[in-house]
């Protein structure tokens, strides 16, 4: 007799029918899913099949763009992060996200880290413990260390975007969403970055959009691909880059269009 | 109407593929040419397999060349990279079908005129020669197609094959054991035996990595469950069915 499967771990985070309009237009159709607990889920697809949208309504920052209407429920932890008694805020801070664009602020390394940690009036102590902790899990620290009050902006773009993650983890949250967060940087920057990404997916559940393939190959655990607005298909990544289920995204994966 | 340009993988590939019909139909010919040099039907057989052996061997070494480039080069991902794997292990057997063609024909030119008409009275050997060469053209024309439905139950048919080869092997051995076979057929015939039996699963192989190809699936996952057997029935006499 074989051994009954084990039960699938419940996700940190998962859509039901999730759909996003812009006016009559809808961004996002009814897309459902599921993002595994601290592994690293890639979304791919062509540009404008909805791929930063979706990740946007993951921790609200859709509503930041008033044009837009949300249907359907995100949940974190099985709860509704849209249900009218949760905070936005406090919705951002367990699902942070980081952009194309490294955004650092035209301050000091140190306090570029220590900004979401200054909103919480915690004590300068426990701020520089984690700044360091959240260089350090950041893979910027030993660069950097010589001189924290440095300009941010004096950073190459690898490590602005670094830093930039490092800001995300010092609230500590239990989501990491990255928007194309390699786009713009060069390929020893973007190895750096996968590299921190693979450490800390023991610790952080992340979501990554990328245009990039190659990289949702070799970096992540779980592919999901998005065809105008609709999940297409989502499962292993070495299954789906081996042997698609979808005719769609065997095209698209293989160059065919997009 | 325009012609849409392929892409730099599409190129390759497409390359890769004139290659392994190539390689393909050289294996092909080999074994045939093999059986005739036995069956004394073509005198120059012998050395035709050797030169087609020394062929394969050397496209053999140009497609791994390309596969390697291919994946080197573009990172291909689903069925691109499904048929450059598929071919690279393919092209193995195919290398080794050669080998045993030219195994075959090497035997042959050291039978005389009387052995090979001698050999050429056992029905069971002919049987065996013909089989395997249907798997292996099976197989190669569902790699041609890209189809994997003409090899879902080749699987059954080399049962049949190592069937008949139990068959042949002991029919051998009694034909030496009653001295109507002398030792030196009767070791060439066993050897012979083998290698069919032998080339008869490199079909097979081949034939999984086809289904591999297009399905992203391996032969014993896509095969019905009840299937044919159809030379099982012609090697037992028997068939399944009322």
């Amino acid at each position: 007799m074989s051994e009954p499967a084990a039960p699938e771990p419940a996700p940190v985070l998962s859509t039901e029918g999730l759909s996003v309009f812009a006016g009559s237009r809808e961004i996002l159709r009814r897309v459902s899913l599921a993002v595994p607990e601290k592994k690293i889920t890639a979304v791919i697809g062509p540009s404008g099949c909805g791929k930063t949208t979706l990740i946007r309504a993951m921790n609200r920052m859709v509503e930041l763009s008033p044009e837009l209407r949300i249907e359907g429920t995100v949940r974190y932890r099985g709860r509704d992060i849209y249900a009218p008694e949760v905070s936005p805020v406090v919705v951002r801070r367990r699902i942070g996200m980081v952009f194309q664009r490294p955004t650092v602020f035209p301050q000091s390394i140190y306090e570029n880290v220590a900004f979401g940690l200054r909103l919480d009036r915690e004590e300068e102590d426990a701020v520089e413990r984690t700044v360091v902790t959240s260089l350090r899990r950041a893979g910027l620290y030993e660069e950097v260390k010589e001189d924290l009050d440095r300009p941010a902006l004096s950073l190459s773009g690898g490590q602005q975007q670094r830093l930039c993650i490092a800001r995300a983890l010092a609230v500590n949250p239990s989501v990491l969403l990255l928007d194309e967060a390699t786009a713009s940087l060069d390929p020893i920057a973007t190895q750096k970055i996968e590299e921190m990404l693979r450490e800390l997916k023991g610790e952080v559940s992340i979501v990554l959009v990328t245009h990039n393939i190659a990289q949702a190959a070799r970096t992540s655990d779980v592919t999901a691909y998005l065809h105008q607005g609709r999940l297409i298909e989502m499962g292993a990544t070495s299954e789906l880059f081996e042997a698609p289920r979808e005719k769609l995204t065997e095209a698209y994966i293989t160059g065919r269009f997009g | 109407m325009p012609i849409a340009e392929k892409t730099p993988i599409e190129e390759g590939l497409g390359q890769l593929n004139e290659h392994m019909r190539t390689i393909a139909e050289l294996a092909e010919l080999a074994i045939r040419k093999a059986v005739e040099s036995y069956e004394g039907t073509n005198g120059s057989g012998a050395a035709e397999v050797f030169t087609l052996d020394q062929e394969i061997f050397g496209l053999k070494l140009e497609i791994t060349h390309r596969c390697v480039e291919l994946i080197a080069r573009y990172a291909p991902v689903a069925r691109d990279l499904r048929t450059i794997t598929a071919s690279l292990e393919i092209t193995t057997d195919l290398d080794r079908i050669g080998r045993y063609a030219r195994d075959i024909a090497q035997i042959a030119r050291e039978l005389t005129p009387e052995n090979k008409a001698t050999i050429g009275q056992l029905r069971r050997l002919t049987r065996m020669g013909e089989y395997t060469i249907r798997m292996i053209d099976v197989a190669i024309d569902a790699f041609r197609a890209r189809d994997a439905e003409p090899v879902r139950n080749i699987i059954e048919e080399d049962d049949a094959v190592d069937l008949l080869h139990d068959q042949l092997f002991h029919e051998i051995v009694g034909r030496m054991a009653d001295r109507s076979l002398t030792p030196e057929v009767g070791a060439s015939l066993i050897l012979i035996n083998r290698y069919f039996e032998r080339l008869a699963d490199h079909a097979v192989n081949i034939g999984d990595h086809v289904a591999y190809m297009v399905t992203g699936q391996r032969l014993t996952r896509v095969k019905r469950p009840k299937s044919g057997l159809r030379f099982a029935e012609e090697v037992t006499g028997r068939s399944d069915g009322p």
